[in-house]
């Protein structure tokens, strides 16, 4: 729930006053923010300008080059989202040092002492705001008016966001500044969809490095998992498509289209995050460790990924099995035999054929039996289905 | 000048991704383009044939034909106009040059950067004089 403004304008006056943070005039977040700012000695009178040589700047931009460029389609989105608001994006890295700014001229060109590229947001200078707070909450944070530990940003409603790679680790913050208290509800939805997009193509950049190690460590491989690459993009792809059509929603305030294309925004990330972790498997081939995993779930995902070329080549796979199984077995060889069989089994159905994928339990239950028949349209009558046949167990072999 | 008499530029957009041929037609037709939309390379054959577009923007990946094998159709009936092939394949450049396509863009791509391209393809195919013309 809201803080009301009044409680926060009266929690900052106590604060002045006396130094006592009163907790029961903030929501929570913004108190562990200015419970903070006042430990590391932000000053709440006047921001302590702290900003890094142009050098250094430019050293940090060098450094942060890849993730500058992967948000800076989702900056200018934002930008173009606040419409003619006076607003301001940031970029920062994981220390909380700006990146990137864009916005509308009379805030981040004409506003004197603006921070931009180099400038530290940490909540140690800076107090409770868009970049410091969401970076040391780990955790989205909207920050009104006079929820800012510094006067100077009372003018402003901030919101931010830390942006993870794909190991979970943060690696920076993203951030929007409107003059309008109200403008948090507008703006919230596509600066947390944003991150999600800037931390998919951080992960479209990952899998171009995992390709080039296909190539060159296995090139046999290289041309099946390429293709599936791109069709595992192409849901990356259309849900920035997606964003950019939100963003122009939003600024001529068509908000109800624009939450509904958001929501499919998000899911086409979703699909997104989760074929290109199969497809990483794929592209792996380091031998794992033999483990549970179950066998029907990896088939389902394998053929989700699998769409795009199954419509192609336009061959229907057709699953066949009653209940979940799971078998030991290395779930990266396991991806890997299951991906030569499929293709094998597509080449062998040809256009317009069918493959089967039944999965049962051998009569001694020790055993899991795939087998993968493909149907051809061509010469039914003259040839029988070709077959493909394996077995997993369902224990852990003894060694 | 009467704008309700002015000839919209045309362009044929061929993606087998549903949303993202429906995202494209609504950016582009905001941008005042007439846009024609087809769902695969056999498709994007047809519909360069018939509707004689100015631009024609091609995904790679397409049951029927790939985009490659698009553009290689239109050449050998001898139908020249600006192409814009679109994937997310990692060796474009070296994809679209061996083809002889001249602009290509790579997926995820932005918007501003694709508009760009059109203007500069569409720029250019009238400066070579390469708008739409079959051989019929």
């Amino acid at each position: 729930m809201k803080a009301l403004q009044t409680d926060v304008l009266e929690a900052g006056r106590i604060y002045k006053s006396m130094g006592a943070i009163p907790a029961r005039m903030l929501r929570s977040k913004i108190y562990r923010a200015w419970e903070r700012s006042h430990l590391q000695g932000a000053n709440p009178y006047t921001l302590q300008a702290e900003k890094l040589s142009p050098s250094d700047t430019e050293d940090l931009i060098t450094k942060n080059s890849d993730l500058i460029r992967v948000a800076s389609p989702y900056i200018r989105m934002l930008s173009q989202a606040a419409g003619v608001d006076r607003h301001a994006v940031m970029l920062s890295d994981q220390q909380a040092i700006l990146l990137d700014v864009v916005g509308d001229k009379q805030t981040v060109q004409e506003t004197e002492s603006f921070p931009g590229p180099g400038s530290l947001l940490s909540e140690s200078v800076a107090g409770a705001n868009g970049i410091g707070t969401p970076l040391a909450e780990a955790d989205y944070v909207e920050i009104i008016s006079a929820e800012h530990f510094i006067e100077g940003f009372h003018p402003f409603t901030c919101q931010g966001i830390p942006l993870r790679n794909d190991k979970q680790e943060i690696v920076g913050a993203l951030s929007i500044s409107m003059l309008r208290p109200d403008a948090g509800q507008r703006l919230k939805e596509i600066l947390l969809c944003a991150s999600l997009g800037i931390e998919a193509d951080l992960l479209v950049a990952n899998l171009e490095k995992h390709i080039r190690r296909v190539l060159k460590s296995n090139p046999n491989e290289y041309q099946p998992l390429e293709d599936l690459r791109q069709d595992v993009i192409q849901a990356n792809h259309a849900a920035r498509l997606k964003l950019e059509v939100v963003s122009r929603m939003v600024a001529v305030n068509r908000l109800d289209y624009a939450m509904q294309l958001l929501g499919q925004a998000e899911h086409s990330i979703d699909i997104f995050r989760r074929r290109a972790e199969i497809w990483r498997t794929l592209a792996s081939f380091e031998i794992g460790t033999v483990q549970s995993v179950s066998l029907t779930d990896q088939i389902s995902n394998l053929i989700d990924v699998l769409s795009t070329e199954t419509a192609i080549r336009q061959v229907t796979i057709l699953p066949d099995w009653y209940e979940p199984i799971t078998v030991f077995a290395d779930p990266r060889s396991l991806l890997h035999d299951l991906l030569r069989y499929f293709l094998q089994a597509f080449d062998q159905a040809g256009k317009g054929g069918k493959v089967q994928v039944v999965v049962h339990k051998t009569a001694n239950e020790e055993l899991v039996e795939v087998s993968l028949k493909a149907i051809s349209v061509v010469n039914l009558s003259l040839s029988a289905p070709h077959s493909q046949v394996f077995y997993l167990p369902i224990k852990r072999t003894p060694r | 000048m009467n704008i309700q008499n002015a000839k919209k530029r045309k362009v044929v957009i061929a993606d087998d991704d549903d949303a993202s041929r429906a995202i494209l037609t609504f950016i582009l037709e905001e941008e005042g383009w007439e846009v024609k939309e087809a769902k695969d390379g056999k498709e994007a054959v047809e519909k360069t044939i018939d509707e004689e577009p100015d631009l024609l923007i091609l995904d790679n990946r397409m049951p029927e034909l790939t985009g490659a094998e698009v553009y290689h159709k239109l050449q050998l009936q001898g139908i020249k106009l600006a192409v814009i092939l679109a994937t997310g394949y990692g060796e474009l450049e070296s994809l679209a040059t061996s083809l002889g396509i001249s602009y290509f863009i790579s997926k995820p791509f932005d918007i501003p950067e694709l508009l760009i391209m059109i203007e500069s393809a569409y720029a250019n195919s009238l400066t070579e004089n390469q708008s739409f013309r079959s051989q019929g």
